[in-house]
């Protein structure tokens, strides 16, 4: 903050807010989780996952450029089945939980899946919906030339995929060679062997990235699927223009 | 292969409770030729777009080879009844690029491209074989309508629906583009065009369709 005043970044206000609004933020979550844990119960589950995916939902809507109708649905969607199936997937046999829905290990790995495929998807749907709004008549040429919907666009959605996995890609690269991950390092700090720190983060490396790989991919097609129909037609008007 | 290739009946489009046109029908066959004229913003543009499905008529139906046994798909008729639209694509590919990709099609899996016969179209056009290994953007207007146009060619299709498909040709470029047009035309290729240059539909002849401003 001081930097930022002395080279006049106008920053300060904006890291302020941020600051206070993390710290406040998660001693409420520490208190919200302790209130939690003490009804473990699948409901509990349920209800806080489908909390957090509405609140992914909405982050997922704000990053996305060129909206439309139906965006929301979409990101509901590719957000909560990946998530939930990866979850349950997780707590059965990734990372066992007695019970399976122990909700004081359960919500905060969904927590961290929801919030990987979050930014995935947003990053792979920007790309997708900003290639529909700007290489429009290179779509429609494609479609007039007789390709399908899927030949028609199949480049635009290998790109966007790319994009939403490189920022995994890019992390599990580096993984333990240029930095240790958050949750390991706290586990370390915590007291934890490294080596079953090591285990753990492997684990959740491979969940994320798959959670990642199948959300952008769910998001990508259901795009697909609503601005194309059965005869090839490039629904072009489905995208709302702000200007 | 019948003679008709595709009938439009009473079709219409509608934007909310603006009407663009209404009841336009249209019989194509073999060889025939017609000329959509009318001014700018009658819809001239969407009901070439419609007839070949990338716009969805508000009513009426199109028929394509109504005299042929099986249907066919979006992608089929596509494949045979090529719209040219009017723009220039964003991308960045080489010319010899941009013609190969539509082979890759499935519904242009038993044909392959030959490098003779698109070389022959080169040279009516005077175009030297290098512009094959230029980029798109680096092309004018003219020369790349006459790219797309050959590379449509070569894809032998039995209709061309050409919307505004000369508007950036000089006068030579012009005279080529419509020599080698009315000889496929004799051949049995059909035609429906939009154009505002009044002498190159003067030349082209055919049926017209006039498109109104809707009170």
């Amino acid at each position: 903050m001081v930097i930022s005043i002395l080279f006049g970044l106008n920053l300060e206000k904006k890291l302020l807010i941020a600051k206070v609004r993390s710290i406040i933020q998660l001693v409420l979550l520490g208190y919200a989780l302790l209130w939690f844990f003490k009804y473990n119960h699948p409901l509990t589950f349920f209800i806080l996952t489908i909390f957090m995916v509405l609140v992914a939902t909405q982050t997922v809507s704000s990053r996305v450029k060129n909206k439309f109708k139906g965006l929301n649905w979409i990101a509901f969607h590719s957000l909560f089945m990946p998530a939930l199936l990866t979850g349950l997937y997780t707590f059965f046999f990734a990372i066992p939980q007695t019970p399976w829905y122990d909700i004081s290990k359960t919500i905060p790995l969904f927590g961290m899946v929801v919030g990987n495929s979050l930014t995935g998807i947003s990053l792979a749907m920007d790309t997708y919906l900003n290639a529909f709004s700007l290489r429009k008549n290179e779509i429609e040429d494609r479609l007039a030339m007789g390709a399908t919907r899927m030949e028609a666009i199949k480049e635009m959605m290998k790109s966007s995929l790319n994009t939403g996995m490189t920022p995994i890609l890019n992390t599990m690269n580096v993984v333990g060679l240029v930095s240790i991950p958050g949750m390991m390092t706290g586990q370390i700090l915590a007291g934890m062997e490294p080596f079953l720190a090591a285990k753990y983060q492997i684990s959740i490396m491979l969940i994320i990235c798959f959670v990642i790989f199948f959300s952008s991919t769910m998001a990508l097609f259901m795009a697909t699927f609503k601005f194309f129909d059965s005869n090839h037609r490039f629904k072009s008007e489905l995208l709302i223009d702000e200007q | 292969m019948s003679n008709k290739i595709l009938v439009a009946e009473n079709v219409s489009k509608n934007f909310g409770d603006q009407t663009l046109f209404s009841n336009m029908s249209m019989t194509l066959q073999m060889g025939e030729i017609y000329n959509l004229t009318g001014p700018s913003g009658t819809g001239k543009s969407t009901f070439l777009k419609g007839l070949v499905g990338l716009v969805e008529f508000s009513s009426g139906v199109c028929r394509y080879f109504p005299d042929e046994e099986h249907s066919f798909t979006m992608p089929e008729i596509r494949s045979k009844i090529h719209y040219i639209n009017q723009f220039l694509p964003s991308e960045d590919h080489t010319v010899q690029n941009y013609i190969e990709q539509v082979f890759d099609f499935d519904v242009y899996a038993e044909r392959t491209l030959s490098l003779d016969e698109l070389s022959a179209y080169l040279d009516k056009f005077s175009f030297s074989s290098s512009i094959l290994t230029k980029k798109l953007g680096l092309l004018s207007g003219g020369e790349f309508q006459i790219i797309r146009f050959i590379r449509s060619l070569l894809l032998r299709p039995m209709a061309l629906l050409l919307d505004e498909s000369t508007s950036a040709m000089d006068g030579a470029l012009k005279n080529k583009f419509e020599s080698i047009l009315l000889e496929k035309v004799n051949e049995g290729l059909s035609i429906v065009s939009v154009s505002h240059d009044h002498d190159h539909l003067e030349r082209l002849g055919g049926q017209k369709i006039t498109f109104h401003h809707l009170e």
